[in-house]
C-alpha cells in the first residue's frame, strides 16, 4: 500500500493540509492511502473518490460538472485547474498541449478543405471563363446549361464540406438569436450558390440577361476564408508564447531527501517541508529556504534580472531559477499553484484576459455589427436592383453578396485581446507583472510618476560612506576602532558601520564593555579606551567639542549623510559617515523617464535637507519631503487634483499620476495612485495593491512597464483603426459606391480574399509586439 | 413599377424588419442557476450562443458555470469572463466547470474568445 505522502498530506476535497497522524479518517482507493480533515471530506470522497482521488499527487481534477457531460477538463487553457480546493496542481501543460494538438489537427483539416475547394475553385473558375469570352460562348451556347449544372454539382461537395462548418455555426447561431461571421459567409456563398444554381437549372424564370452564374464566387471565397483561418489559427497560437515559455521553465523532477534517502521525483510530488538537494546546473523545483551549502542563482525566469545572486543559508530561492555554481539543500516552502512561478503566470493570464477601456467601444460595435451588414445587404441589393443599371438583378446579386463577405467582425474582435495578450505576456519576461487592462492603458497614458525615496531610489539600508579621522589615526585604525565599539548594537547604523568595515577586510575583536546610549550611540571599552560613536547630541553630553569637524558634518548631511562622532579618550577622533545609498540604476532609468515626458517627483518621509541631496543625485527637481507614511496617499491625491485642474485649463495633456513604493507600507499610496507599481524581490510577487509588480526590484521596470504599455495600447489602436477603417471603407465600395463615380464594383472574390487578409493582418501585427524591445535606457538617458 | 418589383422591395423591407426584430428585439428568457452543497450550479451549452444566455444567480455565492462546447466550430472554443479575469479552453463535448464569486449586485458579460457569443451573469 503506497500512501498519498510521507508526512503531511493533502485532504483531497477541501485541500487542506492534514497530519496522517491526527486526519480525522482515511480512505484507501487504488492503492494509495487518502487522509481527510473531517469527516465530511471522507463520506464525500468515499461517494465518489474518482473525482478526487488524484488531486494530493498533484494531478488535481477539477470540480465536477452536474449532469452535463461524461469528461471532465480542467479550466484552464494552460492547465489552471478549475478546482477552488488549496490543493491545486501544478501548473501543468497538458491542457496546453492537449489544444495545441487539436489546433494541429484543425489547422491540417483546413488546409485539407482549402485545398478541395482551390481545386474545384479553379475548375469551376476555368467553366465559367467559357461564358465570358464571346466566341466560346458562342460554340458552347447549346452547353449553356449543362456547363451551370455540372458546375452546381461539381462546387456543392465544397459548399457541404469545406464551407461546412460557416452554415453549421450559421444555423446554430440563427437558433440562439445570434450572429457571427459564420452567418455572414454563408449567407454570402449560399445565395450565390442558390441563385445560379436556379440559374442553371431554369433559366426560363430570369429576364434576358440577368442569368449569370456565380459558382466561382462561392467556392473561392469559401477557399480563401478556410485558407484565412487556418493562417490566423497559426499565429493565434504564437501570440500567447509567452506564458508558454514561463510553463516550460519549470523543473520537471526534484531530487528530495525522505527518510535519508535520495529520491528522484516529479515535482507535482513535491510537498511542504521537503528537503530539495540542487545540484550545479539544476533547476530549482519549487520556492523554499536554503537549509545548507551556498551558490549563485540566476533568477532571471521571475525577475527579468541576468545578474545570478549569491544565496547563503537562510536565503529564498525561487522555484524554476537556475542553480549556476554550487550544491545546497533547501526547506520547500511553496509548492504547485503557491510557488512564485505559478502566481506569475495566474496573474499574466488574468492580465491577458481582462479589458481595458479601450475595447469596450468595440463590444457595443460588434454587438450590433453583423445584423446592421445584413440589414446593409439587403439595402444594397434593392439600390441596384431599382436603380442599377442593365441587368439589375445580376448587379443586386454581386454586391450584395460582395458586402456580406467583405464585412470582418472577427477582425474588430479580435484587436483588442490579441495585443493585450502578447504585451502582458512580453512585460511578465522582463519581470514586469501587469494586473489588468486598465492598468496597461492607464500606465501607457502617466504624467507624473512619483517614486518612493527609500528602497525604490536607494538601496533601503544604511551604507558606511566616508571615514574622515585626526591625524592621530589613520582612517582604517579609527573604522575598527569604532567598529568593535558598535559591534553589539543593533542599530541599523552601527551595523552600516560593521558591515562597512567587514568590506574592507578590517578585522574586529569584542569590545572590552559595551553600553549603548538610546538617541545617542554607543560607549565602548575598546583596547583599554573609552570609545564613543554617536550624535552631536553624545558629544555635547560628555563635553566633547567636535568644532574641527563642523563643516565636514555639515557638509556630509547636505549630501543626504549621517554623520556620526568618534572620540577616544574624550577627545575628537573623526567623523563617520553612513547613507542609504540610491541603486546604481536609478539615475538612468529617473533620466528615461524625464525622456519620456514624465514628471518625476520623489515622496520621503526624511527631512528635507538629506531629501534634497538624495534627489541632486537622482537628478530629480521636485521633492515631497517630511510626509508621513500615512500622508502619502493624500499627496498622491493632491497631485492628481494639481493634474486635473492643469488639464482643465488648457485642455491637454495626461492626468494620471503613478506611485512607485514597497507594496506594503506605501500600500494606500499605491492604492490612490492611478497606476501603483510595487517593487518586490524575488519571490514577493502579486502585491495585492498594486497594479504593477517590479518583481526585478528595479526602477527600469517602472521604464519597461510604461515603454511597454505605450506599445501594446498603440498596437491596439493600430488594430482597432485597421478593423474600423477596413470595414467602413471595405463595405460601400462593396456596395458598388465607386461605381456611379469610375464605373468600378469589387468581385465578391475579391471581397472574400480582403476580408481574410484583415483577421490576418490584425493577428500579425499584434504578434510584432513579441519583438518589442525597451529602449536601453543608456541610450534613452543619452 | 411592376408587380415583381413591389414584392421584391416589399420583401427586401419585411426582411430588414425582421432583422431587426429576431436579432435585436428578441428578448432572451433569464434562467436561475439552482443551488447545490451552497455553491450555485448551472450547466451552459456552447453551440451558436450560450444556451441559457441570460442567468440569474444570488451575488455573494460561489457561482459555478459548466461550459460544454457542442459544436465543432471553432468560435466558441474559448470562454471570457473579463471582470473576473477568467479565460478558458473548451474543448468539444467536454465539461469545463469555472468557478468565480459574485460579491456585488450587478451583470457580468461572458463572452467566446472573438466577442461574437455573448452571455451574462445576473446578480441579484
Amino acid at each position: 500500500m503506497e500512501t498519498a505522502t510521507l508526512s503531511k498530506t493533502i485532504d483531497p476535497v477541501c485541500g487542506m493540509e492534514v497530519d496522517p497522524t491526527t486526519a480525522a479518517g482515511y480512505s484507501d482507493y487504488e492503492d494509495v492511502r487518502y487522509y481527510f480533515c473531517s469527516p465530511a471530506c471522507k463520506q464525500k470522497f468515499d461517494t465518489a473518490p474518482q473525482n478526487y482521488a488524484d488531486v494530493s499527487s498533484g494531478h488535481g481534477r477539477g470540480s465536477t460538472g452536474e449532469g452535463i457531460g461524461s469528461r471532465n477538463a480542467v479550466e484552464n487553457v494552460f492547465g489552471r485547474s478549475a478546482s477552488h480546493h488549496g490543493s491545486g496542481p501544478q501548473i501543468g501543460p497538458d491542457v496546453a498541449e492537449s489544444r495545441q494538438a487539436s489546433q494541429a489537427m484543425e489547422y491540417r483539416t483546413m488546409m485539407r478543405k482549402f485545398g478541395f475547394a482551390a481545386v474545384i475553385g479553379v475548375l469551376v473558375l476555368l467553366l465559367m471563363l467559357v461564358e465570358l469570352i464571346p466566341s466560346l460562348r458562342e460554340a458552347t451556347m447549346q452547353w449553356h446549361q449543362t456547363i451551370g449544372i455540372v458546375a452546381a454539382i461539381l462546387t456543392f461537395p465544397v459548399l457541404a464540406w469545406s464551407g461546412s462548418q460557416f452554415f453549421v455555426g450559421a444555423w446554430n447561431n440563427f437558433r440562439n438569436h445570434n450572429t457571427n461571421m459564420d452567418t455572414l459567409v454563408a449567407l454570402g456563398t449560399g445565395a450565390a450558390w442558390l441563385y445560379s444554381t436556379l440559374v442553371a437549372v431554369a433559366p426560363g424564370l430570369f429576364p434576358a440577361g440577368t442569368a449569370g452564374m456565380y459558382f466561382d464566387v462561392a467556392v473561392i471565397v469559401i477557399a480563401l476564408i478556410v485558407l484565412g483561418q487556418a493562417l490566423e489559427l497559426r499565429a493565434k497560437g504564437r501570440s500567447s508564447a509567452a506564458i508558454q515559455k514561463l510553463l516550460e521553465l519549470q523543473a520537471k523532477t526534484a531530487r528530495v531527501i525522505r527518510q535519508g534517502k535520495e529520491i528522484d521525483i516529479p515535482v507535482e510530488e513535491v510537498i511542504v517541508g521537503d528537503t530539495v538537494l540542487v545540484r550545479p546546473g539544476e533547476k530549482i523545483a519549487v520556492d523554499g529556504v536554503i537549509l545548507e551549502g551556498e551558490s549563485a542563482i540566476d533568477e532571471s525566469v521571475v525577475t527579468g534580472e541576468s545578474v545570478p545572486v549569491d544565496k547563503k543559508p537562510g536565503d529564498t530561492v525561487i522555484g524554476a531559477s537556475m542553480n549556476k555554481t554550487g550544491a545546497f539543500t533547501f526547506r520547500a516552502m511553496r509548492v504547485g499553484k503557491d510557488t512564485a512561478l505559478a502566481r506569475i503566470v495566474e496573474m499574466v493570464q488574468q492580465a491577458q484576459n481582462s479589458k481595458p477601456p479601450i475595447g469596450r467601444l468595440v463590444d457595443v460595435i460588434s454587438s450590433y455589427f453583423v445584423p446592421s451588414v445584413m440589414i446593409v445587404a439587403v439595402i444594397t441589393f434593392l439600390a441596384w436592383f431599382n436603380f442599377g443599371p442593365a441587368p439589375a438583378l445580376n448587379f443586386a446579386i454581386v454586391t450584395m453578396v460582395a458586402v456580406l463577405v467583405i464585412a470582418c467582425p472577427c477582425a474588430l474582435g479580435l484587436a483588442t485581446p490579441i495585443s493585450l495578450m502578447v504585451g502582458v505576456g512580453k512585460a511578465a519576461e522582463h519581470g514586469v507583472l501587469i494586473r489588468n487592462g486598465e492598468a496597461l492603458e492607464t500606465a501607457s497614458r502617466l504624467a507624473t510618476i512619483v517614486l518612493d525615496k527609500t528602497g525604490t531610489i536607494t538601496k533601503g539600508r544604511p551604507e558606511l560612506t566616508d571615514v574622515l579621522s585626526l591625524p592621530t589615526f589613520s582612517a582604517n585604525e579609527l573604522l575598527n576602532l569604532a567598529a568593535i565599539a558598535d559591534k553589539r548594537s543593533e542599530h541599523p547604523l552601527a551595523l552600516a558601520i560593521v558591515q562597512g568595515a567587514r568590506t574592507r577586510g578590517i578585522k574586529m575583536e569584542e569590545p572590552e564593555s559595551f553600553n549603548a546610549i538610546p538617541g545617542h550611540g554607543v560607549e565602548a571599552m575598546v583596547d583599554k579606551k573609552r570609545v564613543l560613536v554617536g550624535n552631536r547630541k553624545l558629544m555635547q553630553r560628555e563635553n566633547i567639542v567636535m568644532a574641527a569637524f563642523e563643516a565636514d558634518a555639515s557638509r556630509l548631511a547636505d549630501e543626504g549623510k549621517t554623520p556620526m562622532f568618534v572620540a577616544v579618550d574624550n577627545q575628537p577622533a573623526g567623523i563617520i559617515a553612513v547613507a542609504d545609498t540610491i541603486k546604481d540604476d536609478s539615475v538612468k532609468a529617473v533620466r528615461a523617464l524625464q525622456r519620456m515626458g514624465i514628471e518625476v517627483v520623489m515622496i520621503t518621509g526624511d527631512n528635507e535637507r538629506t531629501a534634497q541631496a538624495i534627489a541632486r543625485q537622482a537628478g530629480i527637481e521636485r521633492v515631497l519631503a517630511e510626509v508621513l507614511p500615512e500622508e502619502k496617499a493624500h499627496e498622491i491625491k493632491n497631485l492628481q487634483v494639481a493634474r486635473g485642474s492643469e488639464q482643465a485649463s488648457n485642455g491637454r495633456g495626461m492626468t494620471f499620476v503613478g506611485m512607485v513604493g514597497d507594496g506594503i507600507n506605501d500600500a494606500p499610496a499605491l492604492a490612490q495612485a492611478d497606476v501603483g507599481f510595487a517593487i518586490g524581490t524575488g519571490a514577493d510577487v502579486a502585491i495585492e495593491a498594486a497594479d504593477v509588480t517590479l518583481v526585478g526590484g528595479s526602477l527600469h521596470g517602472v521604464v519597461y512597464a510604461i515603454e511597454i504599455s505605450r506599445g501594446t495600447l498603440r498596437n491596439i489602436k493600430q488594430n482597432l483603426f485597421g478593423a474600423f477603417i477596413y470595414n467602413v471603407v471595405g463595405i460601400p465600395i462593396a456596395a458598388g459606391a465607386l461605381y456611379p463615380l469610375f464605373g468600378m464594383l469589387l468581385s465578391p472574390i475579391i471581397a472574400g480574399a480582403a476580408m481574410a487578409a484583415s483577421s490576418i493582418t490584425v493577428v500579425t501585427n499584434a504578434n510584432r509586439l513579441r519583438s518589442f524591445e525597451p529602449q536601453p535606457v543608456e541610450k534613452a538617458s543619452a | 413599377m411592376n408587380a415583381t418589383d413591389i414584392i421584391v422591395n416589399v420583401s427586401g423591407l419585411v426582411i430588414i424588419a425582421w432583422i431587426v426584430w429576431y436579432f435585436w428585439l428578441w428578448q432572451r428568457e433569464s434562467v436561475t442557476a439552482q443551488t447545490n452543497d451552497g455553491i450555485q450550479a448551472i450547466d451552459v451549452i456552447v453551440k451558436g450562443g450560450y444556451q441559457p444566455s441570460s442567468i440569474r444567480v444570488k451575488s455573494g455565492q460561489r457561482v459555478r458555470l459548466n461550459f460544454m462546447r457542442r459544436e465543432a466550430s471553432t468560435c466558441g472554443e474559448e470562454v471570457l469572463i473579463p471582470d473576473f479575469g477568467k479565460r478558458a479552453y473548451l474543448p468539444e463535448n467536454l465539461n469545463v466547470p469555472i468557478e468565480i464569486m459574485l460579491e456585488k449586485p450587478g451583470e457580468y458579460e461572458f463572452t467566446c474568445g472573438m466577442n461574437m457569443y455573448r452571455g451574462k451573469l445576473i446578480a441579484e
